[in-house]
């Protein structure tokens, strides 16, 4: 080998290992188009004989991929508390709380976190560690821990409950955007018949709405000709809504609809569930209910109830929400 | 119960075209059936009304439109008041008509770009039923 070759071979390999090294110093940085999602730590206070309270509060900014750590602590008797930063700062009996969170990944409405909790105790020294992978809908409470005291202190507080949630922190570019949500609810019978509700609501993007169609209601004897009852049957269904602008234009929506069918004073109770998906503004889209289920007994004056079956009464029936979703100029 | 039950309903009593499907769908509401025997007995109740004003009256009034007959028919702004009245009418109706047209357009649900459906698997139980 040439020395010209020897110093070309030395070169090449001294550039690799410096862009090498120079990739690994770099820290990992999010995305810039990444949702930033904040992470509360809360701890509620119960009384005696009052109802509970926020007592505390310590918050984590994280985004996809990233880790923090935040504690709450609290003196046994449960009246004095002290909540963010990562030291201990009690003394005498106390409880500590260490929660460290990691960010797995973020979608409206749909937010999965790994939640570490690391609980120390001062006389009688304990340690108590908890770990939970979470999906959490943006603001509902996760409850991670719980205390109590039996000690008659001042503040007459006999317990303590933390608990976690998630919250998005709003593209200051689309934070205080409004948005117009038109639902319809349509049902059709097995004859091609439709009955029509109509609910508009408009509110800044992100925030959860919720809605609630006027009953529909039929006669038992409309559903089955030879019922002979003039009973009424309705079906309620209700849900909440919420949409948030994308960088592009497009929406992201999390619709939650529920859906009762109620027989007389009776009911066949009330489920539901959750559609995620991505919308133009203005674009229309149809979410079918599965076919109703369930069951209502109603009484023949004296004579023994009978059992009516939702699923044989609605058969050939389609319920179905339509969502557009606008943005407000 | 709905408008559209309350005005074929009231085309039916007074012996009007309707449409039958409406009529059906309003008479399996117990509130459609309700409105239907309302209807009837006000119907009822202006056939069996036979007042009548008396000769007295008829006679006053003839005399009364008579002396007016010779004067020129009232005009504004050169076209007869008759006119510009019925203008006013129709063009009234038509701004209603409009509004009612734009409402109902607001209230039918628009055709869906795309269709999503819950399976029976992402249905769930959120509260419990009984009676």
């Amino acid at each position: 080998m040439s020395y010209r070759a020897i110093v070309r071979v030395v070169l090449t390999m001294g550039f690799a290992a410096a862009f090498t090294g120079a990739l690994r110093s770099q820290p990992a940085q999010p995305a810039a188009a990444s949702p930033r999602v904040k992470m509360t730590l809360r701890a509620l206070a119960t009384p005696a004989s009052k109802p509970s309270f926020e007592n505390a509060t310590a918050d984590v900014d994280l985004s996809v991929g990233e880790s923090g750590s935040t504690t709450i602590s609290t003196m046994s008797d449960l009246c004095t508390i002290a909540a963010g930063g990562t030291v201990d700062r009690m003394s005498g009996p106390h409880h500590a709380w260490s929660v460290h969170f990691t960010l797995v990944s973020v979608q409206i409405d749909k937010i999965t976190v790994d939640v570490t909790m690391d609980r120390r105790d001062e006389e009688p020294s304990t340690v108590k560690q908890v770990t939970r992978h979470l999906v959490l809908t943006e603001g509902t409470r996760h409850v991670i821990d719980f205390v109590e005291t039996s000690d008659s202190a001042s503040c007459a507080v006999r317990s303590m409950m933390l608990d976690v949630s998630a919250a998005f922190d709003e593209a200051p570019a689309f934070a205080r955007e409004l948005l117009s949500y038109d639902l319809w609810l349509t049902h059709r019978d097995a004859a091609g018949r439709e009955w029509t509700r109509h609910e508009s609501r408009s509110a800044r993007q992100g925030d959860l709405v919720d809605f609630r169609f006027r009953p529909l209601t039929w006669t038992l004897d409309a559903l089955v000709p030879a019922g002979g009852r003039d009973t009424a049957l309705e079906e309620h269904v209700s849900g909440s809504i919420r949409g948030r602008i994308r960088e592009d234009g497009r929406i992201d929506v999390s619709c939650q609809a529920m859906r009762e069918l109620a027989l007389g004073e009776g009911s066949g109770g009330e489920r539901g569930g959750q559609k995620i998906f991505v919308v133009r503004s203005g674009e229309p889209i149809r979410i079918e209910l599965p076919p109703a289920s369930g069951q209502s007994s109603i009484a023949q004056g004296n004579g023994p109830s009978t059992r009516l079956d939702y699923a044989q009464l609605f058969g050939g029936h389609t319920t179905a929400i339509i969502v557009k979703v606008e943005r407000v100029p | 119960m709905t408008d559209r039950w309350n005005e074929t309903l009231s085309r039916l009593i007074d012996g009007d075209p309707v449409d039958p499907g409406v009529v059906a769908e309003a008479l399996e509401s117990p509130d459609g059936r309700r409105l239907l025997v309302d209807f009837t007995a006000v119907r009822a109740a202006f056939d069996r009304d036979t007042a009548a004003p008396s000769a007295a009256f008829l006679g006053q009034m003839q005399s009364a439109l008579a002396a007016a007959e010779p004067h020129p028919a009232p005009r504004a702004g050169g076209f007869p008041l008759r006119l510009v009245a019925l203008a006013a009418a129709a063009a009234l109706l038509l701004g209603v008509g409009f509004e009612n047209w734009r409402h109902r357009r607001v209230e039918a649900p628009p055709s869906a770009a795309r269709v999503l459906r819950f399976e029976t698997s992402d249905w769930t139980s959120v509260k419990g039923g009984g009676r």
